[in-house]
């Protein structure tokens, strides 16, 4: 049988000692961060990436390859910003 | 030109000092200096062996067969990371708290420590990694191959010559070393894990050199412009959505599913920042991986001969243009993803063997009795050296069985595909609290005969066998059972097939059983302990086993040492209060226990042992609706905790109104008191001034003399108003007035107001209206006071109203309050109101609210008033908006009416 001590997991337990404010701005990055997983996944991983990149030139290929670098880029430097803020406001339990 | 002789030196060498820097590391850990191994630097490259000998070598071989498609391997895991909050996070939270070993481990764990789980997902790890390394030891082999003579078309060529095996004695010596030196608490690889991430530098950086140098000096210079090339040579390949998709649901599930990344991602992880920074870390080291892959593609199309292997362009590229140092790097970069793999592939999947089938096989061999003799420590450490050997040259034999042929390649995804099929029982286990054990079971064996049947079989077919199909007409001859078409279904690519049909029926697999069985109460128990809810919630702490102590702490001595041991029941003794070394058998002790036992034998061996001495410690209904209690009981507190904090924020809230309102009011006080200052200094300036001249000037006309002195007179009689106010005010305030209780009729002391202020009326045009309830209503009150206070209202109404006929209206009405009759006095006029931010100031005796106040008053009024009523056991109130202001005085009422007193 095994138990976490509690102690453990009040460390780990994100809601702890945070502002309305504070609390308040991270729900909104949170679901910013949820939206972008799910905005990723609906472009990478269904064929309306291959729509948007036949859209516009006669080279669909160049369009998909640049079209995939920057959702990629987009997508980094929104998790970036969301780890960056879980840190400052002290989400990231040890 | 560099001759096999010196690579294989640079290997050797390069070898060695991962050696050192796994030895250095492991040394610095040991002395405490572990900071480096927290970094989220080193866990994010750590992460890197992700990316093995077969995406280093095998992407731009990709990207030549299949155009973008291999982008798919790296987009899964970038998404996956990208959203790591909600999935990763609570997966590596979980990993950290219950101590686990494996994904075995993990999953065994959170079924009841099921062993039979665990068997069966070490058994799928086994399979899905024997062929993986047999591909990683055919890329080294290739590569060693382009520097030799070996003809690396001729068949059988590489497979016969002693490279592969040497490479792969190399690497099981290298995993022992550092792998099971010892029997780690948590099982966390220090060294490993530094080494690995030394490994992800070297191949990224050679990768980026090449691409470079490729992209940038070697080619493209002349001809069409890469843009085009790229459009020309990826249109030459279509792209297949369906597959595209499940690529990319394949590689995300893999990156959390295979061993090795569960032994990086989860087991090795310290802290939640390391995550957050691999969250966006990872995702760019993928794509700087993949940056250059087309480029040294194309360069490699145009360049090379057609017989040339596109899955070595990484190194034959740079080799045929004369760039020998580039061509080395490019090994050492591929050597380093291959070493990678296979080391912590070993280390994982030897853990997990160790762990769920040799330990709970020794220890039924063994009668389920631990003596003293036995040394456990030895028999896990032996067992875990004989998995990692025995793993390694499986893989060995499957590349010598196989051939080394491109069916080799392809095994990749199937390898991706089979370990995939723990992904439905581990989120389960992580989200859905009806999850049971049967359920997983029956979900994952089906999905992996599925795997086995659609894609395994099929994949290694081409390796094992050259005549043909295996069933071209199904299983028994029946159609439905074709393992391209299974049930009739058939789709535009295998892969796809096998994905839809192994994780479909495993997912539905899982659910159906799932929701037809009951978990356990131990399965109950872990699910409450696995869910975020129950995070803050502790086991019954003091209920007594029976069992033996001492028996259990030689059982102790076997498993994690004597030392560790020694400290581990001291320890609970003297939290127990228990003289001597052994403490009470309690349920916390045992936890405490079967947790440091499961972080080196694995969560069901762990249990299988503590019960067996400690008996078996079934969860009764009792303790989980205790259980249940304190969670209820956490909640409420924390409720009660949030109630104090609202209070809390509520009290700061009326502190920091009060805190304001006394600044306000300091201030006013400063003010006033110039003003006070001010207003005594100019009539005394003027009395002493014309006083001067009279005394001076004695013989002045009689008519300037007199008015001189009527300008004195006027002054000291605002001297002493002013000072008149001031005592008032402050004998008001003391309560030391003398007030005169008398019955007076209510319109007398109107209209004695009204009288008051009849010459100011008159300057300002003012028209007053009386609008009385009841003209002989009599008021016990003190008649000169009321009087006072009315026309200090009325006063104000008339002076501080800027429209060119001010009109007040004077009312009166009776109300009761409690059964007792009260007067109200209405007071309204049509002026500007009162500024919604000096409401809360008028009745302070220090306020002056105009800055620019004609009025000539210096504040002390309304607080005068104020003080009247209440001092005539009234109250004071006023409505005031843009229209106007009403004041409101409320007054006991007369006993009896005028007309009563008559009769």
């Amino acid at each position: 049988m095994t138990a976490t001590s509690s102690s453990e997991q009040t460390k780990s337990e994100p809601n702890q000692g945070l502002s309305d404010n504070d609390r308040q701005a991270f729900q909104r990055l949170e679901q910013t961060n949820f939206l972008a997983v799910i905005l990723g996944f609906i472009v990478f991983a269904t064929p309306v990436l291959f729509i948007l990149a036949s859209i516009g030139s006669g080279a669909p290929v160049v369009n998909l390859a640049l079209i995939i670098t920057i959702i990629w880029l987009i997508l980094i430097a929104t998790s970036f910003v969301f780890a960056r803020q879980a840190k400052r406001r002290g989400y990231l339990g040890r | 030109m560099i001759t096999l002789n010196f690579v294989i030196l640079i290997a050797a060498s390069y070898g060695l000092m991962l050696f050192g820097i796994a030895y250095y590391a492991d040394l610095r850990y040991r002395r405490g200096e572990g900071q480096l191994l927290q970094s989220p630097i080193v866990y994010t490259l750590s992460l890197s062996v992700y990316c093995t000998a077969w995406t280093f070598y095998g992407a731009v071989g990709s990207a030549v067969r299949n155009g973008l498609e291999f982008l798919t391997i790296y987009l899964g895991p970038t998404l996956l990371f990208i959203g790591w909050w909600w999935f990763l996070r609570r997966l590596v939270q979980t990993g950290r708290s219950e101590q686990v070993t494996s994904i075995a481990d993990l999953i065994s764990s959170r079924y009841g420590k099921s062993v039979s789980l665990g068997v069966v997902v070490t058994l799928l790890a086994v399979i899905g990694t024997t062929p993986y390394i047999a591909l990683q030891l055919q890329s080294l082999s290739l590569s060693f191959s382009v520097f030799g003579d070996i003809n690396t078309a001729t068949p059988g060529a590489i497979v016969n010559s002693p490279t592969p095996l040497v490479v792969a004695l190399g690497l099981v010596a290298f995993t022992i070393m550092f792998g099971t030196r010892n029997l780690n608490a948590s099982e966390r690889h220090e060294g490993v894990v530094i080494a690995i991430a030394v490994e992800a530098l070297v191949k990224l950086v050679a990768l980026l050199t090449i691409g470079i140098t490729v992209t940038f000096w070697l080619g493209y210079q002349d001809g069409p412009p890469l843009s085009e090339q790229i459009a020309s040579f990826s249109a030459q390949h279509s792209i297949n959505t369906s597959r595209w998709t499940v690529l990319m649901l394949l590689s995300s599930f893999a990156v959390v599913c295979l061993p090795r990344m569960f032994q990086v991602l989860v087991v090795e992880n310290r802290d939640d920042h390391q995550l957050a920074v691999a969250s966006w870390a990872f995702p760019t080291y993928l794509l700087a991986m993949c940056l250059f892959i087309v480029p040294i593609a194309l360069f490699g199309l145009s360049n090379l001969p057609s017989t040339a292997n596109p899955d070595l362009f990484v190194l034959t590229v740079p080799l045929s243009q004369g760039h020998d140092g580039l061509a080395l790097l490019a090994f050492l970069g591929g050597f380093s993803s291959a070493t990678a793999m296979v080391i912590v592939a070993a280390l994982a999947v030897s853990t997990m063997m160790s762990n769920h089938i040799i330990l709970p096989l020794w220890f039924w061999m063994s009668g389920m009795s631990v003596s003293a003799n036995d040394d456990l420590r030895r028999v896990t450490l032996i067992g875990r050296r004989a998995c990692i050997i025995l793993i390694i040259l499986l893989g060995y034999f499957y590349f010598r069985l196989t051939g080394g042929t491109d069916a080799l390649a392809a095994i990749g995804l199937i390898a991706f595909l089979g370990v995939s099929q723990v992904m439905p029982a581990l989120v389960g286990g992580l989200f859905w609290r009806f999850a049971t054990r049967a359920g997983a079971l029956a979900g994952t064996i089906t999905g992996m005969v599925i795997w086995g049947f659609t894609s395994l079989l099929p994949g290694i077919e081409g390796g094992l066998s050259n005549a043909g199909p295996l069933m071209p007409n199904g299983l028994f001859g029946w159609q439905w059972l074709h393992p391209n078409a299974l049930f009739g279904v058939s789709f535009s690519d295998p892969l796809v097939h096998a994905f839809f049909w192994s994780i479909g029926l495993n997912t539905l697999a899982f659910i159906a059983v799932s929701l037809m069985t009951r978990a356990t109460a131990l399965e109950r128990f872990q699910e409450m302990v696995f869910s975020q809810s129950a995070r803050n919630m502790t086991a019954p702490r003091t209920t007594p086993i029976e069992g033996d102590a001492d028996q259990l702490l030689v059982l102790s001595q076997r498993v994690l040492g004597r030392k560790a041991t020694n400290q581990i029941f001291k320890q609970a003794a003297r939290d127990q209060k228990v003289s001597g070394s052994l403490p009470n058998l309690t349920t916390s002790f045992i936890e405490r226990l079967e947790r440091e036992f499961a972080a080196v034998v694995g969560a069901s061996t762990a249990n299988a042992m503590i019960s067996r001495v400690a008996g078996q410690r079934e969860i009764s209904v009792s303790a989980l609706v205790a259980m249940a209690d304190e969670a209820a009981q956490i909640v409420s507190y924390s409720a009660r905790l949030q109630e104090k904090s609202d209070e809390l924020e509520r009290t700061a809230a009326e502190l920091r109104v009060a805190n304001m309102k006394l600044i306000q009011l300091g201030e006013q006080r400063d003010t006033f008191l110039s003003q006070v200052s001010h207003e005594l200094r100019t009539p005394m300036t003027s009395i002493r001034s014309f006083s001067e001249i009279l005394k001076d000037d004695a013989g002045a006309d009689s008519q300037r003399g007199a008015y001189f002195a009527s300008i004195i007179n006027d002054e000291s009689i605002r001297l002493t108003k002013l000072l008149d106010e001031i005592l008032e005010l402050s004998f008001l305030e003391s309560g030391r007035i003398k007030i005169d209780i008398s019955k007076c009729a209510v319109t007398d002391v109107i209209n004695r107001a009204i009288l008051a202020t009849t010459s100011l009326t008159a300057e300002t045009n003012a028209v007053i209206t009386q609008t009385l309830h009841n003209p002989a209503t009599m008021v016990e009150t003190d008649a000169d006071r009321l009087a006072q206070a009315v026309i200090n209202l009325l006063t104000n109404a008339i002076k501080h109203n800027d429209k060119p006929t001010p009109e007040i209206t004077i009312a009166t009405q009776e109300i009761k309050v409690l059964n007792q009759g009260r007067l109200v006095i209405s007071i309204a006029d049509n002026g500007p109101g009162i500024a919604p931010q000096n409401r809360g100031l008028i009745f302070e005796k220090f306020a002056s609210l105009s800055p620019g106040d004609a009025s000539g008053g210096v504040g002390l009024g309304l607080p005068i008033t104020k003080q009247i009523i209440e001092n005539l056991n009234g109250e004071l109130s006023f409505y005031s908006n843009d229209n106007g202001t009403v004041f409101k005085i409320t007054l006991p009422l007369a006993l009896t009416r005028a007309d009563d007193t008559k009769n």
